[in-house]
């Protein structure tokens, strides 16, 4: 079983493209002679957009055609990701996500922090507000006196207010010190994160993860 | 302990940053919002977890159902949405801009990447947004600034011959080439244009008065007219390279028209229109608007 790794390596051969125009002669190149079949792989491949295992699906399929057995994506998608690790990268990362949300502190040392958080830190309310703002899609009730050059939308209002949320709450985690605790810390680090050229999702991402982390 | 959010979140920062717009814009964000809305789920961090190559394009169905419970069916709907729109686009600019995950490629494979690019992609190529456009146009000048000293490299000649063969459809209207049916292919309307403009340097104007009056052109909607603009144009940049860059500074040589800066060219002065510098819709439209004949449009000319 191959598992593959380094964040280059899986990025290129996710977003990989030099063989996106090419999907039915390569199945038919690795073996598969029945034309419905390829054309079926062909067409399961651009749809999920799984140019980079174009070759080994063929391979898949074509082994099972030799085989005698029947060939269906289904089948052929089951061969792939047992061979190529899928499982054990799906575990791995929802297990890490878990382990990045519950920090190794007792259930009550975990309550209290959260209290002394959530107290300590007015801003964590402006954030859930704004967060529901952004989940119903309403916009914030007082209008922002936005600098010249700012987009006007509601969306780019809503995720200024996001950011400025953010940095008010790393300047207040930062005040708290050590009396933050683990999850003070863990704020601090995400709530550093929004930059000045982040994306929405990066800012959607370290809000909901900070919310997460005090509910 | 390291917080593997954070650690994903610095490596999305470290992707090419036209992947990071495509992938987290607001454009994204809208899709992957109404996912949210429809399966009660939050998928921001899922889809960093893509972008990185956390997770494969193959695990994602797997990932959605064991993560969130999903049915076969709601994996399979998401996925196939965010294929569509987010990661699709995504995957279609780094085909377009093929250096943003293999930097070091060389000339030869650059210009591998491009003719391919041109032999299967061509309509898809003209018709996309500015950054993919952009990218394609700075590869092309890279390209050809790598062949200059080389008289025997003629790397604009063979991506014109390329268009010239091209059998990809662009437009959908009934089309007639010498008086006989034919399919409406990219080298077909390259031949039409030839036989009735000739196979000289063509400016904007004669390219309008074959917009406005051609019998295949007249009939077609306004966004087809703007890829079969945009397609000759194209041929004419690469075909007449030299002629065309003499004409335009070089802040504004282009082979694919980019269409947000072409909306930019103002009509100037009332009665007085600066031809040249519009598009050939746009002479169309100003043409149509004042009921202008294309004898009228010629004498406007400046």
């Amino acid at each position: 079983m191959e598992v593959e790794g380094g964040v280059a390596k899986n990025f290129a051969a996710n977003f990989r493209s030099s063989a996106m125009t090419q999907t039915h002669e390569p199945i038919h190149g690795a073996g598969v002679e029945n034309e419905a079949t390829t054309e079926e792989l062909a067409q399961y491949i651009q749809k999920k957009k799984l140019y980079s295992k174009t070759a080994e699906i063929g391979q898949e399929a074509a082994a099972l055609e030799k085989s005698g057995q029947s060939v269906t994506t289904d089948g052929v998608m089951a061969q792939i990701k047992a061979k190529y690790g899928s499982d054990e990268r799906v575990n791995s990362a929802i297990q890490k996500e878990s382990e990045a949300q519950v920090e190794p502190a007792g259930e009550e040392k975990q309550k209290e922090e959260k209290q002394k958080v959530v107290a300590e830190i007015p801003e964590m309310g402006d954030l859930i507000r704004a967060m529901n703002d952004l989940k119903s899609g309403r916009g914030p009730d007082v209008p922002l006196n936005l600098g010249k050059g700012t987009l006007n939308s509601q969306e780019m209002r809503q995720f200024n207010i996001l950011i400025q949320t953010l940095n008010n709450i790393n300047k207040s985690v930062r005040d708290l010190g050590a009396g933050g605790g683990a999850l003070g810390n863990n704020i601090k680090e995400l709530s550093r994160r929004p930059e000045k050229n982040s994306t929405p999702l990066e800012i959607k991402v370290v809000a909901e993860a900070i919310e997460k982390s005090i509910s | 302990m390291a917080n593997y959010i954070t650690e994903c979140l610095k490596k999305f920062k470290a992707l090419p940053r036209p992947v990071q717009e495509a992938v987290g814009g607001f454009a994204a964000l809208e899709i992957i919002q109404d996912l949210e809305k429809k399966y009660q789920i939050k998928l921001g961090f899922f889809v960093i977890l893509v972008a990185i190559g956390e997770l494969m394009m193959e695990d994602i169905e797997g990932y959605l159902q064991k993560k969130y419970g999903l049915s076969a069916e709601a994996a399979a709907d998401i996925n196939d949405t965010l294929q569509e729109n987010v990661f699709g686009p995504a995957i279609e600019m780094v085909a377009a801009n093929p250096e943003l995950i293999a930097p070091n490629l060389t000339i030869a494979e650059q210009k591998k990447n491009i003719f391919n690019l041109f032999k299967e992609k061509l309509v898809e190529t003209i018709s996309a947004d500015s950054n993919i456009i952009n990218g394609v146009n700075i590869l092309i000048f890279n390209i050809i600034a790598s062949e200059l000293a080389d008289e025997n490299l003629m790397f604009e000649n063979d991506l014109a011959k390329i268009i010239l063969e091209n059998q990809a459809r662009l437009t959908s209207k009934p089309f007639r080439l010498l008086g006989k049916p034919a399919e409406p292919t990219i080298a077909n309307w390259l031949k039409d244009f030839i036989a009735k403009c000739g196979s000289d340097y063509f400016n904007s104007l004669i390219l309008s008065e074959y917009l406005i009056n051609s019998e295949n052109a007249k009939n077609l909607s306004a966004e087809e007219k703007k890829l079969l603009a945009k397609t000759l144009t194209l041929y004419r940049n690469l075909k007449f390279f030299s002629a065309t860059a003499a004409e335009v500074p070089m802040e504004g040589w282009e082979f694919i028209s980019v269409d947000e800066e072409r909306s930019k060219t103002p009509v100037i002065n009332e009665n007085n229109y600066n031809l040249e510098n519009m598009t050939p819709i746009e002479i169309k439209a100003l043409g149509e608007a004042n009921n202008f004949t294309a004898e009228d449009l010629k004498k406007m000319s400046r």
